[in-house]
């Protein structure tokens, strides 16, 4: 909805302007409950993340360099918050999303087994791969928003699907 | 493993898109000056200022105008021409509207965040007030023709913040909490949606990377938007646009809320599709089209406004009304050609 470029919406941001920085964060919004959604697998608690996620970048505003892109930085952000809530909850018992608020699977089995399988690795595999298959993003773009270099990316990625596999496999998936 | 299985893998077991309004609410919630920088004073004001932004438009704007002022002053007394009247009307205007937005901004507080707050009512007062001559003045401006449709639509929404704010003050002193927060929810995010329609017509267009650079393919992306609405697809605001079109079955009650989220998305939709559209340079021969196609966004702007005071007034006839307007006005878009 807002016309001026990104660069200036950051500048506006950094000098104290929360409407530039709400506009800031709209386009990047949905691919943030959707990373937070991948690593959490809950809507509400992916929702909540982002908040908090939002929170914190703007009270860190001023760490954002002036003609860096937010997407990485925010990304990075989110990824960051989901870790401490999956620790703060890690007794917490995982249940599935209620099938209404899961767009429907063309292999349900299968989705329901990666979910899992996703569960079962560690944050950093799980943040890699759904950077990757979920949001499609380039390795360039992960290496960007983990700060590591492209190839350091490209081998965390193969790293994080080697360990998927076997858990994927043993359950069954027809991948 | 394939990377392409991979893909489709990850997306079929995790596809989910955020709920209607969560952007809207994280919006009001990074808006509300409880969440302070650690680097700088908390933003003390509800209704915000444009801080720098405010700062460099003015600044920009005056700049421009003295300059703009000397020539044309110049010119006119040094060659004999013409004064370009036009032009001047334009700048006028744009001073006007900077004027009305500055002024508003200045009498916004720090007010009616909670019902509790026994100050709101005297808040408002001065904020109701800037508005009001803000929209006085509008209406009594000869508005340069390339900003009609804008001008228009952006009078609709300073009046129906009036509207919500009196409904706000109205259910405060009912003591009706639910009514109070969608009051002023809507109120905070009619104050969002002027900024765009302020800065572009003080020059400051759409960011030139946004999709549809070339008008038509601009004017294709806006149609078919509008088609994936009415056929129930979400759009890059969200699904609003598309629940509206299919008439929710109810907007009062405990649907209220998200009847109201929906309206949201959709009116952001619409203004991202007008602005994109007005921004665009179209050729003599698109101007007809483009101008209908604007004409019928506006149309499905004004509907949704009325669904809004629809939902504050209980109205649910009135809100049936201006669903079918809604409706009505996304077939004629969907479909200009």
């Amino acid at each position: 909805m807002f016309q001026q470029t990104e660069a200036d919406l950051v500048r506006s941001a950094r000098a104290g302007d929360r409407i530039a920085f709400a506009d800031l964060l709209r386009p990047e919004y949905r691919n943030a409950v959707r990373l937070a959604y991948g690593l959490l697998q809950d809507v509400d608690e992916a929702e909540d993340v982002v908040q908090e996620a939002a929170f914190k970048a703007w009270k860190r505003i001023e760490n954002l360099r002036e003609g860096s892109s937010l997407r990485p930085w925010f990304l990075g952000i989110v990824a960051n918050q989901c870790r401490t809530v999956k620790r703060s909850r890690w007794w917490k018992v995982i249940k599935d999303e209620p099938p209404d608020r899961v767009a429907p699977a063309t292999d349900l089995a299968a989705s329901i087994d990666l979910r899992r399988a996703l569960r079962r690795i560690g944050h950093d595999d799980r943040l890699v791969l759904v950077l990757r298959y979920y949001l499609d993003m380039r390795i360039d773009e992960i290496a960007t928003t983990l700060g590591i270099t492209p190839k350091a990316a490209r081998s965390r990625v193969d790293r994080a699907i080697h360990r998927l596999r076997p858990i994927v496999h043993m359950q069954g998936a027809a991948v | 493993m394939e990377e392409r299985a991979l893909f489709d893998l990850f997306h079929d077991a995790l596809e989910i898109e955020p709920r209607p309004g969560s952007y809207e609410r994280l919006r009001i919630a990074l808006t509300k000056p409880t969440v302070a920088r650690e680097s700088r004073p908390a933003f003390r004001m509800r209704w915000t200022t444009m801080g720098f932004r405010a700062a460099a438009v003015t600044a920009v704007v005056i700049a421009i105008a003295l300059i703009a002022g000397f020539l044309a002053v110049r010119q006119y007394w040094s060659v004999g021409n013409v004064p370009a009247s036009h032009d001047l009307r334009v700048k006028a205007y744009r001073s006007m509207i900077q004027s009305g937005y500055q002024d508003m901004a200045a009498s916004t507080s720090n007010h009616c965040n909670t019902i509790d707050d026994t100050g709101c009512e005297a808040a408002v007062r001065p904020v109701v007030a800037a508005l009001q001559k803000w929209v006085d003045h509008m209406d009594s401006f000869q508005t340069p023709p390339q900003y009609a449709v804008l001008d228009m639509q952006l009078r609709r929404h300073l009046n129906e913040v009036i509207v919500e704010l009196n409904a706000a003050v109205a259910f405060q002193k009912s003591n009706d909490e639910k009514n109070f927060k969608l009051a002023i929810d809507a109120a905070v995010y009619e104050r969002g949606w002027i900024n765009p329609p302020v800065l572009l017509i003080n020059g400051y267009g759409p960011d030139a990377r946004r999709p549809g650079n070339s008008p038509d393919e601009a004017f294709n992306i806006a149609k078919q938007e509008l088609s994936g609405c009415l056929s129930g697809q979400a759009g890059t605001n969200g699904i609003g646009c598309a629940k509206l079109a299919r008439h929710p079955s109810s907007c009062l009650g405990e649907n209220a809320e998200d009847c109201q989220a929906y309206v949201k998305d959709a009116e952001t939709q619409m203004q991202n599709l007008m602005i994109t559209l007005m921004a665009k340079p179209s050729s003599p021969d698109q101007a007809t089209k483009f101008s209908k196609l604007i004409g019928y966004l506006a149309e499905a702007d004004t509907a949704l406004l009325a669904i809004t005071d629809a939902i504050l007034r209980g109205d649910a006839a009135k809100i049936d009304a201006a669903l079918q307007s809604f409706s009505g006005a996304l077939l004629f878009a969907a479909y200009t050609s």
